[in-house]
């Protein structure tokens, strides 16, 4: 090996110096003496100090800038400056690297690069559609996500729907939990004071109400909290004929966990020194999570989630705080002065104002997002309340920018829309969060449809997706159906730890009269899904008895529907 | 014969390399960050050098460097048709001008070697570097007199990849290093110049 190396140093030089007799015949005369002079030159050799570190960052640096600019040329609102190399070392434009990175550039990479397409999916693929952003759908072979019926899933996480006031018990992890937990999620994030109404189940508390507030008659049953309503209602349907004729549709799954990203941010990360450990003693980085937070009067908290690809803004609770309310102590008094009155509550058109400047100030790209509408679910109670003083006004309101697909709004498995959601807390009469952010990357892949109207409408006047049952009263009350639109709804499958979020075709039935009854708290919607195999599923599902309870966890029985006339219960 | 081959293989190489950073190149045009990335790969040690050569300080040349992609990545859909490398570095030799520009040191400075005598000149230098032995015969020759010098003995490029850079034919590089050589050869020791960074070049291949 030395030898080589002075071959190549010997031939190096004798080629360079060929260079300079050719170009200057009287240096030949002096070769001795340029040779001793090659050797003296070791010692002031130039380094030029080339930093592979700086590299490295700069092509993270400059490959999230392109997206910077693609943004800019669209839509005119990013002006990150990211030239100045000084910059980037921070802490906080490493946020903004990996902010860009992961709104704009996760699902570029995604569906720029075959890897993420799965395995056994590869020959199939075709990019149906792709914008300017690089944003796409990837089509996939039919029945690529494999078994769509609910019921082969394993339990999803529901233990923040107790707290969110969906009436749902947390413990009550089956299946028609898990539909109530992603319906009410996105929304419900924001504050627990605002979910989603729930759909049609009679017992539900209502989003903005206190769980003192009973609905109606109740008497225990399989426990002391557990009471039967005396009216119960049934869905019919009122709408016109149904005529189903696609035999098969497109199901979306959003490509996320963008691991080359991740690792990219790790890179990043991992070049810092740290004092009391060694980062570099850990290998095969990759960012899973960044969490930051504004130290300052109404602060947020900013959430970027690289697994599931979302970000989050919330309440940097500690910058939020009310201390007179927070010293109020015992003092009711002291407490209702700090609540809210109607007249409080914004109009529609000034919250949207509100979320609207709240997304502009975040440079938010709503590329895929329709026009915004204020969630007033729980105007439903207060206009049914008969005594408004004590209705306790909720304090947050949340302004949703709904998710579009083929040219349509994305909803939740109750009807309600799926998309940003901007959280405006009342009090403060501020924007403080924001919630449903992910970059818009889907596969698709067909599925058979059902096309047995008599199916859907049976299933419609179960309470669909939601499938409710309101138990036998002597007097029983009608809900109303009219004709269904098609839409596409949101949900969550969990299968063997993995959680796919997926779009799916389905019916949404509005609820054009509902009963006065002051029982019924139901949803406006009911909504069936289209998928055959997953109309199976709930044919075959087991449903719960839903009622309103004295506080504390809302017990959940079941009882069996015509087909599946075995009792199950539902507890787990 | 040997030196014949070696032309053959020369320009064999630079043709694939011009194809494959045209075929990068388009790819790159369409959105694809991946080609640019390649590109970049390519590149950046190249360009970084080069800066430095200019500006002889780390900071300087980092930031100029980092200036030169993002121009590139950023006007990427601009480039046309010729070699990329030879757009790059024209990008590089503008940032070098706009960041003394800038600086308000001068307008007309193209470079550190048109610094004028004095603090302007050594505080943008590392202070490490022994160039006041060659700054004088530096300064006495034109900007593309001494970007031929740097290019050729300092960064180690061919005469046919100096006139793929600069965009001009072979035998007028030669020609203008040759005139160069010459006014120099009589200010300076002229070994120290050409054979300060070929030295450089062997000793790092060697160690």
């Amino acid at each position: 090996m030395a030898r080589d190396y002075k071959y190549m140093q010997e031939n190096e030089l004798r080629v360079i110096l060929a260079e300079l007799y050719v170009l200057e015949p009287s240096l030949k005369q002096h070769e001795p003496e340029l040779i001793k002079l090659i050797s003296k030159f070791e010692d002031i050799k130039p380094d030029t100090k080339f930093d592979a570190a700086f590299a490295a960052r700069l092509k993270a640096e400059i490959l999230s800038q392109k997206r910077i600019i693609e943004t800019e040329n669209k839509k005119g609102i990013f002006n990150l400056d990211f030239m100045n190399k000084k910059i980037y070392i921070t802490a906080g434009s490493l946020v903004v690297i990996s902010l860009i990175i992961f709104i704009y550039t996760s699902g570029h990479k995604n569906t720029g690069n075959i890897n993420y397409i799965a395995e056994s999916n590869r020959d199939n693929k075709t990019v149906l559609d792709k914008n300017n952003s690089g944003q796409a759908i990837t089509k996939l072979a039919a029945g690529a996500f494999g078994d769509l019926s609910l019921l082969n899933n394993t339990a999803a996480p529901v233990a923040s729907v107790g707290e969110m006031g969906s009436g749902i018990a947390a413990n009550s992890a089956a299946h028609v939990d898990k539909v109530v937990a992603k319906r009410n999620g996105i929304m419900s994030e924001n504050k627990s004071t605002l979910a989603v109404a729930p759909s049609v189940t009679p017992g539900s508390v209502s989003a903005g109400q206190s769980t003192k507030i009973i609905s109606g008659p109740m008497r225990a049953v399989g426990s002391e909290k557990m009471i039967v309503p005396q009216v119960s209602f049934k869905y019919v349907y009122k709408g016109e004929a149904l005529e189903l004729k696609e035999t098969s549709s497109d199901v979306y799954r959003r490509l996320k966990g963008n691991s080359q990203t991740a690792q990219e941010l790790a890179g990043l990360i991992s070049q810092a020194n740290f004092p009391d450990f060694d980062i570099k003693s850990f290998s095969n980085l990759s960012m899973t999570n960044l969490s930051f937070a504004e130290n300052k009067d109404k602060g947020l908290m900013v959430n970027l989630d690289f697994v599931e690809d979302n970000l989050n803004i919330s309440e940097n609770w500690d910058k939020w705080k009310i201390p007179e309310r927070d010293a109020c102590g015992d003092n009711q008094s002291c407490w209702d002065s700090f609540r809210l009155k109607i007249s409080d509550v914004p109009s529609d058109k000034d919250a949207i104002a509100m979320a609207d400047s709240f997304l502009q100030a975040h440079q938010i790209n709503l590329e895929h997002y329709g026009a915004p509408q204020v969630d007033n679910t729980w105007r439903d109670d207060y206009n049914k309340t008969e005594d408004k003083t004590n209705y306790y006004i909720p304090e947050y309101l949340s302004v949703v920018y709904p998710l579009q697909l083929n040219g349509s709004s994305v909803l939740n498995q109750n009807g309600s829309y799926a998309g940003i959601s901007v959280s405006l807390n009342l009090l403060k009469k501020a924007a403080s969060g924001l919630s449903g952010l992910t970059p818009y990357n889907y596969e698709s892949s067909s599925y058979e449809l059902e096309t047995n109207s008599d199916n859907i409408i049976k299933i419609a006047e179960n309470g669909g997706w939601n499938h409710s049952y309101f138990g036998s009263a002597e007097k029983v009350e009608t809900i109303e159906l009219g004709t269904p639109t098609k839409s596409y709804v949101q949900l969550n499958k969990y299968t063997d730890g993995r959680n796919d979020e997926l779009l799916v075709p389905a019916l949404v039935f509005p609820v054009t009269k509902a009963p006065d009854s002051p029982y019924y708290y139901g949803g406006k919607f009911v909504v069936v899904p289209l998928v055959k195999e997953m109309i199976k599923d709930i044919n075959d599902q087991p449903v719960p008895i839903l009622y309103k309870t004295m506080g504390g966890n809302t017990p959940s029985v079941s009882v069996p529907t015509p087909a599946t006339p075995l009792i199950r219960t539902m507890m787990k | 014969m040997f030196l014949t081959f070696d032309i053959i293989e020369e320009h064999m190489a630079m043709n694939i390399q011009q194809q494959n950073d045209l075929s990068l190149v388009l790819e790159a045009q369409k959105g694809s960050s991946e080609s640019f990335g390649r590109l970049y790969d390519i590149y950046i040690k190249k360009i970084y050098e080069f800066v430095y050569f200019k500006t002889l300080n780390k900071e300087v040349a980092e930031d100029v460097t980092s200036t030169v992609f993002l121009k590139a990545w950023d006007k990427i859909k601009q480039f046309k048709e010729g070699s990329f490398s030879a757009w790059l570095y024209m990008i590089a030799r503008n940032a070098v001008t706009d960041h003394y520009r800038r600086e308000k040191f001068h307008d007309d400075i193209d470079d550190c070697w048109d610094l004028s005598d004095g603090a302007d000149f050594l505080g943008q230098i590392d202070n490490d570097l022994n160039v006041e032995i060659i700054r004088e015969a530096m300064k006495s020759l034109k900007t593309q007199e001494r970007e031929i010098l740097i290019m050729r003995f300092w960064l180690g490029l061919s005469f046919r990849e100096i006139a793929e850079r600069l965009e001009k034919k072979e035998g007028a590089i030669k020609m203008s290093l040759s005139r160069t050589l010459k006014s120099l050869k009589t200010k300076v020791p002229l070994a120290i110049i050409i054979l300060w960074p070929g030295i450089i070049n062997i000793c790092k291949k060697m160690n």
